[in-house]
């Protein structure tokens, strides 16, 4: 039996991004998360879902060594710093001394993400920017509920399904030929009785769903497609 | 069986058409008995969950939402309400439905 090998994460700077990042990477199986922060109450506030929490000051290389950040040991550093460019660009001259294979880092503002680029960090988000875009998304498109981008044009989309599909098979509708875009599957919150009686909802997820599966009340379409197309049919 | 465990009870047994229609995908017979149950019941936590529950199926999610809020305010342990309203507000990392 192949055993599943552990990702060593280490998350510098666990303000309320860094704090995220954390409990997201946590949700996943065969996931070390290392924590750093010089703030006692930070590390503390997320010490439930780290492997090793640590309180020391990043842009110490003694410190960071001590902590076990290396090449050896650390396959992702994430620099989720948010309180100072200075610190941030600092820590990641300091990650890529120490020859950490991947390194995402946070930029603040636009001369931070060239500066991270020029030092050869691997990612750079920018979590402001992504989480207004979301936001405006959610507000102008209330139908597309997540979405994942392939590229430029092209998209995975959750698309609430429009009353005209209720009772439809995907074949009569022939949602392919008619909109352009491939159906990946259907999440379906089925009502059911628990054990102790209570009423509740339960979520499936029909993958790859067949030509003949019929478009329930309250589906949810996940849909693959050029933005264009996933507009339209949110459009219906 | 004590006063409170029958008037429990009893209310149960009120719900169960409504919760009937909801188990049968039947959303708007749902709604409707449900909406029904609010003007005679309006102070009761259990009619406020299931007007969720039905809005949250059909993807209304703003009013799932309030709904899921009043249970909570009439019954402040009501669990499920609290894991419905925490999946919708995105809490515990899963905002997806807005």
């Amino acid at each position: 039996m192949v055993e599943e090998r552990l990702n060593t994460f280490v998350v510098i700077g666990l303000g309320v991004f860094g704090q995220y990042v954390v409990k997201f990477l946590s949700e996943f199986k065969n996931v070390n998360i290392i924590g750093i922060d010089k703030d006692e109450n930070k590390v503390e506030d997320v010490k439930e879902y780290l492997k090793i929490p640590v309180v020391c000051d990043a842009s110490d290389m003694k410190q960071l060594t001590e902590a076990g950040i290396d090449a050896k040991g650390i396959d992702v550093a994430i620099v989720a710093i948010g309180e100072s460019v200075e610190s941030s660009i600092y820590v990641t001259l300091l990650l890529k001394e120490l020859g950490i294979k991947k390194i995402v880092a946070r930029a603040l503002n636009n001369q931070h993400a060239k500066i991270l680029g020029k030092i050869g960090v691997d990612k750079i988000v920018y979590p402001e920017a992504i989480s207004a875009e979301q936001l405006v998304k959610s507000l102008l498109s209330p139908q597309i509920i997540d979405e994942f981008n392939l590229s430029e044009d092209h998209s995975i989309a959750e698309v609430v399904s429009p009353k005209e599909f209720y009772n439809k098979s995907l074949q009569s509708l022939a949602v392919r030929t008619k909109y352009r875009v491939t159906v990946l599957g259907i999440k379906r919150k089925m009502p059911e009785i628990s054990d102790t009686g209570e009423t509740d909802l339960k979520e499936e997820i029909i993958l790859l769903p067949s030509p003949e599966e019929k478009i329930s009340e309250g589906d949810i379409l996940i849909v693959a497609g050029r933005n264009v197309d996933i507009e339209r049919l949110r459009r219906v | 069986m004590k006063k409170e465990e029958s008037l429990k009870n009893n209310q149960g047994d009120i719900l169960e058409p409504g919760k009937f229609y909801l188990i049968n995908n039947r959303y708007d017979e749902a709604l409707k008995f449900f909406l029904d149950m609010q003007k005679k019941m309006p102070n009761n936590a259990e009619v406020y969950y299931h007007l969720g529950l039905i809005y949250e199926a059909k993807n209304e999610v703003s009013k799932a939402k309030e709904m899921f809020l009043k249970a909570i305010e009439l019954s402040a342990e009501h669990k499920l309400a609290k894991k419905h309203l925490d999946k919708i507000l995105g809490i515990n990392g899963n905002e997806k439905i807005k």
